[in-house]
């Protein structure tokens, strides 16, 4: 397992390191992280990123692959071959196929393209870091709604909600991956796991359950069904 | 260059030049041979001729006299001649005035009444009518007055083997020139078809190289020193190409650098700034201009676009991702977006992932943003491997559908969703892989663009 530092209200913010040659770009980042519960370093070459992982646990590297002293990918590779499993996340300009996948085989845990939305870029950071292997039991939010995955308690506007056991995993399912789609299969999956008689529309059925439910309560949240693909949560009412 | 040999196949084909030539070379060295020979014979030919004349007519001689009456008298005991006629010989005796003093004793000697005399011997061949008389005409003197004997030998009879062995020996030579032209046109068919071999092997070579990767090249190994030149020469144009290709990669990644970073500045900083009407028209329009980039980029890469003959893409996975990564966009704009797969799956088709993924892509994300909210955009993969991108909106009328596709073409100049380079890029893609696509619209009726691509090996 690694070593990572938990979050906690009374602990030091969870740490990431941000690089990134353009200075005002990773200024600006710095600026908007300020406000979040991360604290962020900067380092504006390979040399200096290397230099600070080797001395500090960081939760989470933002790597820009467009470095002055060698490309990203060096790092990346520096970081894979090392004894931590620090979780990746890609920043590039390059929007090819070809690169997005040479990152992710290379072990890039995520990928952004330039420019980005720096929400996004908060959520799929705290995504990252939420995956088993690196933080479990805490809090998952999106909007107005919240789930503790430890406690299995749901709350709408700060109140608490009865929710049975299988809308409450599908919720959880949805908000792991907010604002992408969740194909199908992998809701089947975790929903049912290994039970075989399941009808062809069980899914439906419980989407439709805890569609319903978020809407009596105004949730500030909907699912929306991505025909023949899976379903999407995002933050704005009215379900799709 | 004769009619009959079309001039292209002469200016196309190596074979068929060097034929022509070869041929025309042996018949031209044929042709001076068999006139030299004729010629050696003909004058050989003619020098027996003039002996045996010589022969015939002092033999003849010896029995002419000339009697008291003046008249010419022949006693043919004393010739190599019968009375009876009728032989390869006959003569004839003609006086100054080129009258006729003795007529031989065959009648074909009539035609020798007003021969042309001379002071010396002559030759003569007369020709003009049938029979061919090869002739002699000699100037004798007898009993003192001056005659002159004619002597001609009938070459048309039967019997005269002289002219046959010439006319025979013509024929045959000819015969013989003409089988040997063939096997000479044969040899040179070999010899060619031999030399071109190791030429044919680097053809191939090169045809199949397009399945190798960019690091292939010709080997010289083994390459006659005529041909190691060109393949030499090949491989050059092959680094300079690669280099080219090179270059332009690096220059599509600079940019995409050079011009997404500042967007990226320019959005953060936009993101700091309080949540108003203008933050929002502003990241808007950041929004657009990312999406002019990434299209410009993409246009710019597709110009080293590299077709794979083993490519084997799944069009409903291709789909499925497409429809993943759209999702967000298409619920931002309203739209329902949905994916529709044949059962059974359909083949794979030969394209790359992610080529495939960017004309989807691009179709999808045209409908998105041409459509109003709450339209219904279906992406469904036909049983056959076709795509078909279907909206309900309000649809593009018949007379623009080939602008559709045309860089930089906007329906509405004022529309800012884009620079108009989706569908140039969706085209270009497909025709590449020599595929098609179709659209089938009216005003008001929704659009279809159908993709149709090879199947995979």
């Amino acid at each position: 397992m690694p070593e990572c530092p938990t979050r906690n209200e009374t602990d030091s913010p969870m740490r990431l390191l941000l690089v990134e040659d353009n200075e005002e770009l990773a200024a600006l980042i710095a600026q908007q992280f300020a406000s979040t519960s991360f604290a962020l370093d900067h380092a504006g070459t390979a040399a200096e990123a290397l230099a600070v992982i080797e001395t500090r646990d960081y939760a989470l590297v933002i790597l820009d692959l467009g470095l002055p002293d060698g490309c990203g990918l060096d790092i990346l590779h520096r970081l894979r071959t090392g004894r931590r499993s620090l979780p990746v996340l890609v920043l590039t300009a390059r929007s090819d196929v070809s690169d997005r996948v040479l990152g992710l085989d290379l072990g890039a845990d995520d990928y952004m393209v330039k420019p980005f939305a720096f929400p996004e870029l908060k959520a799929r950071i705290t995504a990252l870091l939420r995956r088993p292997g690196a933080l479990l039991g805490q809090m998952l939010e999106l909007a107005n709604v919240q789930l503790d995955t430890t406690s299995r308690e749901v709350s709408v506007h700060g109140q608490a909600l009865r929710v049975p056991q299988r809308e409450t995993q599908l919720l959880e399912i949805l908000l792991r991956r907010a604002e992408r789609v969740v194909p199908k299969s992998l809701v089947e999956d975790q929903l049912f796991g290994l039970e075989d008689d399941l009808g062809s529309n069980a899914v439906e059925v419980y989407v439709h359950r805890l569609r319903k439910r978020l809407e009596q309560h105004e949730a500030g949240v909907a699912i929306h069904t991505i025909r023949g693909v899976g379903y999407l949560m995002s933050a704005g009412a009215g379900a799709a | 260059m004769p009619r009959w040999l079309p001039r292209r196949l002469l200016r196309r084909s190596l074979l068929a030049r060097i034929l022509v030539v070869h041929a025309l070379g042996i018949a031209a060295s044929a042709f001076v041979t068999l006139g030299t020979a004729d010629l050696v014979l003909q004058v050989r030919g003619r020098i027996i001729e003039h002996h045996v004349l010589r022969e015939q007519a002092a033999g003849i001689l010896n029995g002419l006299s000339l009697d008291n009456a003046q008249a010419v008298r022949v006693d043919y005991a004393r010739t190599p001649l019968s009375e009876a006629g009728g032989g390869l010989f006959v003569f004839a005796v003609l006086d100054a005035q080129g009258r006729m003093r003795l007529q031989g004793n065959d009648p074909l000697s009539q035609r020798f009444a007003h021969l042309r005399r001379a002071q010396r011997v002559r030759f003569l061949t007369l020709r003009r009518y049938p029979p061919t008389l090869a002739t002699i005409v000699e100037p004798i003197v007898l009993s003192g007055q001056p005659f002159w004997l004619v002597v001609g030998w009938n070459l048309s009879a039967p019997g005269v083997i002289f002219d046959n062995i010439l006319d025979g020996y013509l024929r045959y030579a000819t015969l013989v020139t003409f089988l040997m032209l063939l096997l000479l046109l044969g040899i040179d068919l070999a010899v060619v078809r031999g030399a071109m071999r190791p030429m044919l092997g680097v053809i191939e070579a090169v045809r199949l190289s397009n399945r190798s990767g960019d690091a292939w090249r010709l080997s010289l190994d083994g390459l006659p020193d005529e041909i190691m030149p060109l393949a030499g020469a090949y491989n050059d144009a092959l680094n300079r190409t690669e280099a080219a290709y090179r270059l332009q990669r690096e220059f599509v990644g600079d940019a995409a650098h050079e011009l997404r970073t500042p967007l990226a500045v320019l959005r953060a900083r936009l993101e700091t700034l309080p949540n108003d009407p203008s933050r929002r028209m502003l990241l808007s329009d950041v929004g657009v201009m990312t999406r002019i980039v990434a299209q410009l980029l993409e246009i710019a890469s597709l110009e080293r676009l590299v077709i794979d003959a083993d490519a084997a893409a799944d069009p409903a996975a291709v789909c499925a991702t497409v429809v993943e990564a759209l999702a967000p966009m298409a619920i931002a704009a309203g739209c329902e977006l949905g994916l529709t797969v044949a059962v059974p799956p359909p083949p794979g088709l030969r394209i790359r992932d992610q080529e495939l993924f960017q004309v989807v892509r691009n179709l999808v994300e045209n409908a998105i943003n041409h459509t109003r909210d709450g339209t219904g955009i279906d992406v469904r993969v036909e049983a056959d491997g076709m795509v078909v991108v279907q909206d309900d909106g309000p649809g593009i009328p018949p007379e623009l559908h080939e602008a559709v596709f045309e860089r930089f073409w906007r329906r509405d100049r004022r529309d800012r969703s884009g620079a108009g380079l989706g569908l140039a890029i969706v085209q270009r893609i497909v025709a590449t892989h020599g595929g098609t696509i179709a659209l089938a619209s009216a005003d008001g009726a929704g659009c279809r663009f159908s993709v149709r691509l090879q199947q995979a090996p």
